[in-house]
């Protein structure tokens, strides 16, 4: 009993440590952007300010950038890759999990592959393609390379794969058409793994710092992570209050969406939510 | 001809067979359960019939209209599912009305036109009505507003049902729709379901490899063996006149007796040298090797005769016991079911004595066709 009580106790214990230190970084930037500049560089650790200086850091960082430009931007790319992804993905992944073609297994090894090859890699050929289409430093630019997700097509797969034939082959029964068969049996019954595969999106590309470094020349097509460099170089120099302060903002939106969906989202992950 | 009639239906899934030329006629209002071993390609024949599966060659008509391109909500038949097949995010209301929706056209479906439109007014409360009626029927009313996760096995099969009633197709196919339910729900929902036959008088073509479900639910049997009927009967000629071997070793619990006999070169049969009764077959079959088969309940004990066996166990069953033996002109076990007063002072591994009554015999040949009555001599001196 005692042992036992140890046992819980010193794993709470490691647990709780590890989080802090995961923490760490995430709340030194939220401390910061509420310190004057004179108490960011200190000797000591401290960790409330003894002069607040949250509003004006706050204030520099909304108005001296169009940081809610960039935001608007970032809702704009982030929604419209992960609604391009769903709408390849889930089609495809219906066909992959439950139709019988020839050059199923093929098909499915090469989108195992691509999963293994790094954006890094192929962003050149992209970088050209946009070139060509005359789609640099647009909407379309930003999202063309991600609006097909192979993670996206394995993921509703495997998941797809655990409906049982059965309720397909009702559904068929009952007239739905294939594509009635997708959208309104297979999504509903894969909403778990479509919300984890948001999340997983939403965060990938609103956080994406290297493609749109590499699209995006004007300032008003600046996406979040790009707008609070810019910020540094452009505005702030060395005045890290306002820049932590943006970097909050930033972040707040998807820290904000997790929380809320915080229930579905481990749901997702161990995948248990269906019966 | 009204009914479904198959014809020649053959089915490989590569280079296997798996259905290989089969020829029913089912007719209309007709209780049929289709039975066999697991793989034998019930389901599969039952997908076809759906138009779920297409035949590798064959037709299927409904009757007398040709249906087997057709695609399966053509077809005017509902299935019952194993594993039920509700749609788990639609309310049990939601489940039994799609088939109903899913014929209606596509703008009567949209949200809302409902309450603008009239005739769509109409035809969704047809729906409702429809969908109370066959509830009230199936008893689950009071289930209606509940997800399929919040039912009990019993209660999602009822629901099930709901949804292949409400539509009143020309045939109910089902496919072991009881095995997921534990046994005395079983017992319950068999009895229901031949009522509900009865209520409907539609056609049911009931696939299962429960022996009690086959005997007691049906007007016929069909066995499939390995991809092919062997024989299409009552219960009661499967069990008291089997043409082949398979049906008679399929049908009956415990399984009948099975005794591998090599005619003398007289035609008669012969036990350890010893002849059997007065039986015999003529010169025509000198030297074959046969089987008799006999019911467990066919075979007697008696104090004292020739074919002696050793108990190997016995299973009390209430108001009569299966008594297991073996003996070596048997070559095998042996089952006889007797009833508790003749088995009292049995007790494993000690010896018995059986009778056969030779008329309850029954006789096939090395390929398993049943040797008919009229070739066997009686009284061959
Ligand atoms: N889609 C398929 N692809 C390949 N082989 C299949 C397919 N469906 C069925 N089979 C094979 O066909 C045979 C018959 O299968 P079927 O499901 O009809 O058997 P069953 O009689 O219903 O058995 P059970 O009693 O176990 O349900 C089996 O050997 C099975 O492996
Ligand atoms: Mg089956």
């Amino acid at each position: 009993m005692g042992y036992d009580r140890l046992f819980s106790m010193l794993r709470h214990l490691i647990l709780a440590s590890l989080a802090l230190i995961f923490l760490a970084p995430f709340i030194w930037m939220v401390v910061t952007s509420i310190k004057p500049e004179d108490e960011i560089f200190l000797n000591e650790l401290r960790i409330i300010p003894e002069r607040f200086a949250g509003y004006e850091n706050y204030r520099i960082a909304l108005t001296e950038t169009p940081l809610l430009r960039f935001m608007l931007n970032g809702l704009i790319v982030t929604v419209a890759i992960f609604l391009s992804q769903v709408a390849v993905a889930v089609p495809a992944a219906y066909a992959l999990a439950k139709l019988q073609f020839k050059g199923k297994q093929v098909l499915f090894i090469a989108i195992l592959a691509c999963l293994m090859i790094p954006p890094q890699a192929v962003s050149i050929p992209w970088y050209l393609l946009m070139y060509k289409f005359g789609w640099l430093d647009s909407y379309a630019g930003l999202v063309a390379p991600f609006s097909i997700s192979v993670f996206g097509i394995f993921l509703m797969r495997q998941f797809f794969n655990t409906v049982p034939d059965d309720l397909i082959s009702a559904a068929r029964l009952d007239g739905y058409s294939e594509l009635g068969i997708v959208w309104k049996i297979m999504v509903p019954t894969a909403i778990p793994a479509l919300i984890s595969f948001g999340i997983f999106s939403i965060v990938a590309h609103w956080n994406d710092y290297f493609w749109p470094l590499i699209v995006v020349n004007s300032q008003e097509m600046l996406t979040p992570p790009l707008g609070v460099v810019a910020f540094k170089s452009d505005e702030a120099g060395d005045s890290y209050g306002p820049l932590m302060a943006a970097a909050t903002i930033i972040v707040a939106p998807l820290v904000i969406a997790y929380l809320l969906a915080q229930k579905r989202f481990i749901e997702g992950i161990t995948m248990s939510g269906m019966k | 001809m009204t009914g479904i009639k198959l014809s020649n239906i053959t089915k490989s899934f590569g280079n296997t067979e798996v259905l290989k030329g089969i020829n029913l006629d089912i007719k209309e209002g007709e209780f049929i359960t289709l039975i066999g071993a697991s793989g034998s390609g019930k389901s599969t024949l039952l997908r076809i019939i759906s138009g779920l599966e297409q035949q590798s060659s064959g037709s299927i008509t409904i009757n007398d209209q040709d249906i087997s391109t057709k695609r399966p909500k053509d077809r005017d038949l509902a299935m019952v599912f194993q594993s039920y097949a509700l749609y788990p995010h639609l309310s049990v209301r939601g489940n039994m009305e799609v088939p109903l929706r899913m014929r209606a056209p596509l703008w009567q479906r949209m949200p809302m036109v409902r309450k603008i439109n009239k005739k769509a007014h109409k035809v969704l409360k047809h729906i409702d009505r429809r969908v109370d009626d066959v509830a009230s029927q199936l008893h689950i009313e009071h289930l209606l507003d509940r997800k399929p996760s919040e039912l009990s096995g019993g209660q999602c099969q009822r629901v099930a049902l709901g949804r292949a009633m409400v539509r009143e197709p020309v045939a109910f196919l089902m496919d072991e729709p009881l095995s997921n339910l534990d046994a005395k729900l079983r017992v319950h929902m068999r009895g229901e379901l031949t009522q509900l036959h009865r209520d409907l008088g539609t056609t049911f073509v009931y696939v299962t490899h429960d022996q009690v479900e086959a005997m007691t639910m049906p007007d016929r049997i069909a066995l499939l063996v390995e991809g092919e009927l062997i024989q299409v009967d009552t219960p009661d000629a499967m069990y008291n006149n089997p043409k082949h071997l398979k049906v008679a070793e399929f049908i009956g619990s415990p399984t009948i007796n099975i005794l591998p006999v090599t005619l003398s070169n007289e035609g008669r049969i012969m036990f350890d040298e010893q002849r059997l009764g007065s039986i015999g077959f003529g010169r025509s079959r000198a030297n074959d090797s046969i089987s008799i088969a006999v019911r467990s309940e066919d075979l007697k004990l008696v104090s004292t005769g020739t074919m002696k066996a050793i108990v190997t166990h016995v299973e009390n069953m209430g108001s009569e016991k299966i008594v297991y033996a073996c003996a070596d002109w048997a070559k095998g076990p042996l089952a006889i079911k007797a009833g508790s007063q003749v088995t009292a002072d049995i007790e494993q591994g000690g010896p018995i004595f059986l009778a056969m009554d030779i008329a309850k015999l029954m006789f096939f040949d090395h390929q398993g066709q049943r040797i008919v009555q009229e070739k066997i001599m009686q009284g061959v001196a």
